[in-house]
């Protein structure tokens, strides 16, 4: 991360696409994990998880790599210059709030009427469940709008 | 896509034989945000607006016009 004021369009994309590539991955890691360990799947996963971690550590790397060509406004409040940037990462965080909300009111109904049905689920497995979905819904439209362009 | 904003973005870029990504660099943006808002998925902002009409050297509603 830069004191200076660097950030360039095509830094800030570099930025924005990576920090969702970080963030798709690591929602793919909780949400597997979860499954795993609630379900007692008998699919071996992790193995699946281990290749997880390692892809995320590698994209962590990279996104601490785009972070030093960027401005400390950017990558600690998410103001990006770039306007269409800009629109994207909002609406990766409005689909994430509106698909978490969503998901809470649905679960807090549904365990109020069986309530049987969640007694068992800890609360470190719920948190993994609730931040595996806001990962992916926050990752998922800004990749979709960042997708290739043609002129 | 915004059905009531027209541009003639494409046409006035094809007419001076510049890229989106000339253009962008030019008044400083991202060439997503110039491909956006030539297709009008993307409505920019006066700033930006203001900035295409400097760089064309034309009035803004010559670029960007209500549809009726």
């Amino acid at each position: 991360m830069n004191e200076g004021n660097i950030s360039t369009p095509i830094n800030e994309q570099l930025f924005l696409k990576r920090n969702a590539l970080v963030c798709i991955v690591l929602g793919i890691f909780f949400l597997t994990d979860f499954i795993y360990n609630y379900f007692n799947s008998s699919i071996e996963i992790e193995f699946l998880n281990f290749i997880l971690f390692i892809v995320s550590i590698g994209f962590i790397v990279m996104f601490l790599m785009s972070a030093n060509k960027i401005g400390k406004n950017v990558f600690l409040f998410g103001n990006f210059k770039d306007e269409y940037l800009n629109h994207i990462h909002n609406t990766g965080y409005k689909y994430s709030f509106s698909f978490i909300s969503l998901f809470l009111v649905v679960l807090t109904i549904t365990s109020s009427l069986f309530p049987k049905l969640f007694s068992t689920l800890p609360v470190h497995e719920f948190s993994k469940l609730s931040a595996g979905l806001m990962f992916i819904s926050y990752s998922l439209p800004i990749l979709f709008l960042l997708r290739g362009e043609d002129e | 896509m915004n059905s009531e904003l027209d541009n003639h973005l494409a046409k006035l870029r094809s007419k001076q034989k510049i890229s989106q990504q000339q253009l962008a660099e030019a008044i400083g943006v991202s060439r997503k945000t110039i491909s956006t808002v030539e297709t009008g998925r993307f409505t920019p902002s006066v700033v930006i607006a203001l900035k295409l009409a400097r760089y064309f050297e034309l009035p803004v509603e010559k670029i960007f016009e209500l549809e009726d």
